[in-house]
């Protein structure tokens, strides 16, 4: 009987779980939308487990709190009028390890950007990407471990992205080009790869399968194999 | 603020469950809300809400908030029946040889809700969710003189309860649209143009909560609706 | 979902833990089809051994383990092949090579909106779908890629086999599939789906029906599919 009771409380805990990694996912985004962050910074990624990373696109791997900060918040676009991103979160694949203290995590993101421009209005853009994210328990909650932001595309508003991955946009940043503010990253890229008329989709972030413990499964922000 | 459910230890297992399942039936309940909108099913979108806890309110971008269940109607369904109007009015008058029969004939208003934030009450009597919806508009605009397609972002911040009769229904609905364009214009340049008047065939209860916030060039986005964090019981909730 | 006094908790718990495993298995479809590997998610997620599975789209079903693993497994391939066929004759410097099928395109169906039942007897499930998508393909007659948008919709039944959720009856609903640059509102009723056609021969569906219909003028909102309502078990309710 109280095995029974602990197998029910172990697959109830994996229930509340995945609503709360579904729950962490949407927070990142509203704050991400809003501007804050700094404050999803401080609240959501982890502080006290090691090997925190971020890989966002093409600027590299970002290793631990200091330098992780420096790219996401310090290297964020100033909150100016005009300014409007939003990412979406759909399509989850999510598995909470049998320990039940790491989590994996991949999303399909529709989104939109709009870039205030220095001559001219600001100008519009459909934003594609995906996400591969491990997640780690701490205190209690679930937290970002390993982020990592894989772009599919990114294209101004009257331009497909075919036509914008043969003539990229001239005032798109140089793949890799740090903005303004941001610390360089720690490690080179492991896997971006937008949509190009030449190159086949690759199968990264792979969905998660489900797995007893971390060390049997791979980090997002490390080499694909 | 936190990011989880940090279920309380005092709750029992069927305390926790029960407030698990109600996620779910949350995502069945908005996910049947989209359906409804969609299809024209007026009746069942309005079904969805509460019919045994008061105060019932809606809220669509700045027009007012409308109270009640005949609010609901005429906050969701009449401006669903103006647009269908005017459709109808223009699709006839456009293209006689088609006899249109059907005021709805060529429109088209999917909306895909995405990026869920639900908490459920403590107590288990009720819960708050935001998404964010991407929306496919299709209608007739008089001023091509033929149907328009358009793209809308918005967000939901929806209340909800959990009734007597053992259902989840909304209690208050408020969308905050982030931009709505014509399919040939991006919404920077939409935000430009003056807009059409809203569908609205009624006047609200309420003015509105908060200004509009669609996109524009001389606006920072505002943190609003501001996703649930866990709370205790509905009188918690601050406004939506 | 129905909060059936007869099930125990047991039952109810494992219920949403259902629900959670076959949002799963869906959206291993969506990132299966997305690189083009079909047949690699026949393997993986579909039924092998439940009588009649079926895989239907506007113009009708594909029925059985035959004609699925043909339309929706080996076709993909020879599409794959035949699109790099027609993509060197404009990037030459590409081989032919299996490591390059897939070039040049781009699908994504990301998956929203969700509905799921899952039956009390916990063998089968149910779910809805709304899918705001993307589709990049070799088209004729310049063989480049071309982007569309494509939004449709999804019902789908799912059956458990030795003890894991797999996809038995999938139905997808295309409400548009434009391209990026041209608009839906355009489509007149006996507008073809698409750019140019596929380059291989499509077999015709083994029942020949149309079950759903793109957007165009006359098009009237569509209430389809059906959506899932909670059941006890699979022969009270319809199929996809």
């Amino acid at each position: 009987m109280a095995q029974d009771q602990d197998d029910f409380d172990r697959r109830l805990r994996r229930l509340e779980d995945i609503h709360e990694i579904n729950n962490l996912m949407g927070m990142h985004e509203y704050l991400h939308a809003a501007g804050r962050n700094g404050e999803e910074f401080e609240k959501l990624f982890a502080k006290d487990a090691p090997g925190l990373t971020f890989e966002p696109e093409d600027w590299g791997v970002f290793e631990g709190a200091e330098t992780v900060k420096g790219c996401y918040v310090d290297g964020a676009p100033p909150e100016v009028p005009g300014l409007m991103t939003e990412h979406a979160a759909t399509t989850p694949v999510i598995e909470i390890a049998e320990d039940g203290l790491t989590a994996k995590g991949v999303w399909i993101s529709p989104g939109h950007e709009t870039f205030p421009m220095p001559d001219g209005p600001p100008i519009a853009h459909w934003s594609w990407g995906r996400y591969g994210i491990d997640f780690v328990k701490e205190g209690g909650a679930w937290k970002f471990w390993h982020f990592h932001i894989y772009t599919t595309f990114r294209t101004p508003y009257h331009q497909s992205w075919v036509e914008s991955s043969i003539d990229r946009p001239p005032y798109f940043p140089e793949p890799g080009q740090l903005m303004e503010g941001m610390t360089p990253p720690s490690r080179p890229v492991t896997f971006n790869q937008p949509y190009h008329v030449d190159t086949a989709q690759q199968p990264a972030p792979a969905p998660p399968v489900p797995y007893r413990t971390f060390d049997e499964t791979w980090s997002y922000t490390d080499q694909p194999t | 603020m936190t990011t989880s459910t940090e279920t309380p230890t005092t709750l029992t297992r069927v305390q926790r469950l029960h407030r698990i399942k109600a996620v779910h039936e949350i995502h069945n309940l908005i996910g049947r809300h989209a359906f409804f909108n969609a299809a024209g099913h007026y009746d069942d979108l309005i079904g969805a809400f509460a019919r045994h806890t008061p105060g019932v309110t809606v809220e669509l971008a700045d027009w007012g908030v409308y109270k009640g269940l005949d609010g609901a109607r005429a906050a969701l369904v009449g401006p669903l029946l103006e647009m269908a109007r005017r459709n109808g009015e223009g699709m006839r008058a456009a293209y006689p040889e088609l006899d249109v029969r059907d005021d709805r004939a060529g429109m088209l208003l999917e909306s895909a809700f995405t990026t869920p934030v639900i908490q459920v009450a403590e107590d288990g009597g009720s819960a708050r969710g935001v998404w964010m919806v991407m929306a496919a508009q299709t209608g007739f605009n008089p001023d091509a003189g033929r149907p328009e397609a358009g793209w809308a972002w918005v967000h939901y911040a929806v209340d909800f309860v959990h009734e007597e009769d053992g259902a989840w229904r909304i209690l208050r609905l408020r969308v905050v649209p982030r931009f709505r364009t014509a399919y040939g214009s991006s919404w920077v340049e939409s935000s430009l143009r003056e807009q059409a008047p809203p569908p609205l065939t009624t006047t609200s209860d309420r003015p509105p909560t908060a200004p509009l916030n669609d996109y524009s060039v001389t606006r920072v986005p505002t943190y609003d609706p501001i996703p649930p964090e866990p709370y205790r019981t509905l009188d918690d909730l601050p406004p939506l | 979902m129905s909060d059936n006094a007869e099930l125990t908790t047991e039952q109810k718990l494992q219920k949403v833990l259902d629900i959670h495993e076959v949002q799963n298995v869906m959206s291993r479809h969506a990132y299966y089809h997305g690189l083009g590997k079909n047949a690699e998610e026949l393997e993986a997620i579909w039924v092998k051994e439940t009588p009649e599975p079926t895989f239907a789209q506007n113009q009708g079903y594909f029925v059985g383990y035959e004609s699925i693993n043909y339309y929706y497994g080996e076709l993909c391939r020879k599409m794959q092949r035949a699109n790099l066929d027609l993509l060197r004759k404009n990037y030459p410097e590409l081989d032919e090579s299996d490591d390059n099928l897939g070039v040049g395109t781009l699908i994504m169906h990301p998956l929203t909106t969700s509905i799921i039942e899952i039956a009390d007897d916990g063998k089968t499930a149910k779910g809805m779908w709304y899918s705001p998508g993307q589709v990049t393909e070799i088209m004729p007659p310049d063989h480049k890629p071309i982007a569309h948008w494509i939004w449709e919709k999804y019902g789908v039944d799912f059956i458990r086999e030795n003890g894991l959720w797999k996809i038995w009856h999938m139905h997808v609903y295309t409400d548009f599939f434009t391209p990026v640059g041209e608009s839906w509102a355009d489509l007149t009723a006996d507008a073809p789906m698409g750019v140019g056609g596929p380059p291989v021969e499509m077999p015709r569906p083994d029942i020949e029906e149309e079950t759903y219909k793109v957007y165009s003028h006359t098009q009237l909102p569509q209430d389809l599919p059906r959506m899932p309502e909670p059941y006890r078990t699979f022969s009270e309710t319809f199929s996809y």
